[in-house]
């Protein structure tokens, strides 16, 4: 009578590599298996690289109070920051800067537009006006790009 | 040095100090920091340098602070927190690159200021995760869970939603595409 042995289930690369991960991260192997294909070798060369350079300790205690502590004063810098009066954060400075130089473009140009419209249809002396009109025109180009300038900083 | 075996934290665990919090114990919160700082800590140490993975840790707990008032416990907040993390790191890489006109700390320099004399060690540590870097999100994230944070392969299936099978087969190709990226 043939004797019939059960079945070994067959390991696929997938969990020969997978145990070979578990047998290392327990610190039950320290080397790579020799009877490993090439492929397979190669991945647990990277395994091996891995768990050597990395270390598996946990933290300290010391450590662990030390991060918790230095939370805890980062949390109260940031809630200080946070309560400080509105006018005072850098944001609304910033935002201050760009909406006076907005009335300032605004201011400008009802100012201006007499002196840009006064020239149409007029025949003669227009020389003057118009020299005018582009040193005005230059001016508000410049506060326009000033204004960019500002809300483009950081 | 003594090291401390923490309580894994559990989610019913988490939920509860989640509602202390709420409901405006704000020491809930430094039991969520204690319970869940050492993964997060690990999980930094893999992928950012070592002179700023306490800064990014810290970053992480801040922005849990913040916005743990919205959080409606849709997902377990181990997860939430992992997802905070990553984000935190991604931002941290995007201020550094952002940063190009700032000079750059000589890498020898940078693992003395850290743990004494530059090492082999410490110079595998920056090729490995430079490399880990580089690799799409689901291969990082399956090594991560694995290495940095030490969970065995069925709770990894459990928390990515796979079969084991699935997820062996992702951390052998996750491995194979961080083997290639050292290759080259």
């Amino acid at each position: 009578m043939k004797m019939t042995q059960p079945d070994k289930p067959i390991q696929t690369p997938d969990d020969l590599l997978a145990d070979f991960t578990d047998r290392v991260m327990d610190g039950k192997i320290a080397a790579i298996a020799s009877s490993s294909d090439q492929e397979l070798r190669g991945l647990e060369e990277t395994v091996m690289r891995f768990k050597r350079a990395f270390p598996t300790e946990p933290l300290d205690e010391k450590k662990l109070e030390r991060m918790q502590a230095d939370f805890k004063t980062r949390i109260r810098k940031e809630s200080l920051i946070s309560s400080r009066p509105a006018w005072q954060s850098r944001q609304f400075r910033q935002r201050f800067v760009l909406a006076f130089a907005a009335i300032a473009i605004l201011v400008a140009i009802f100012m201006i537009t007499p002196f840009l419209t006064s020239g149409i249809g007029d025949v003669q002396g227009t020389a003057g006006l118009q020299s005018q009109s582009i040193v005005l025109l230059a001016i508000l180009g410049g506060v326009i790009v000033l204004v960019f300038w500002l809300g483009r900083r950081k | 040095m003594e090291n401390i075996s923490l309580p894994v934290p559990s989610a019913e665990n988490d939920e509860h100090l989640i509602q202390q919090f709420k409901d405006g114990k704000s020491d809930a919160f430094n039991a969520l920091y204690r319970r869940h700082l050492p993964s997060v800590y690990k999980r930094v140490r893999y992928v950012v340098p070592e002179i700023d993975v306490e800064d990014v840790t810290q970053e992480v707990f801040m922005a849990a602070l913040k916005s743990l008032p919205s959080f409606r416990g849709e997902a377990q907040f181990g997860t939430w927190l992992r997802t905070l993390t990553n984000h935190k790191v991604a931002e941290y890489y995007r201020k550094r690159n952002r940063k190009q006109e700032a000079p750059q700390v000589p890498l020898f320099e940078a693992l003395g200021r850290t743990e004494g004399n530059p090492s082999k060690i410490m110079e595998e540590r920056i090729i490995l995760r430079n490399a880990l870097q580089d690799l799409p999100d689901q291969y990082r994230e399956v090594i991560l869970l694995r290495f940095a944070e030490g969970l065995q392969f069925n709770e990894v299936a459990k928390l990515t939603g796979q079969n084991l099978e699935a997820t062996k087969s992702l951390f052998r190709r996750a491995m194979s595409a961080l083997r290639n990226h050292l290759d080259k």
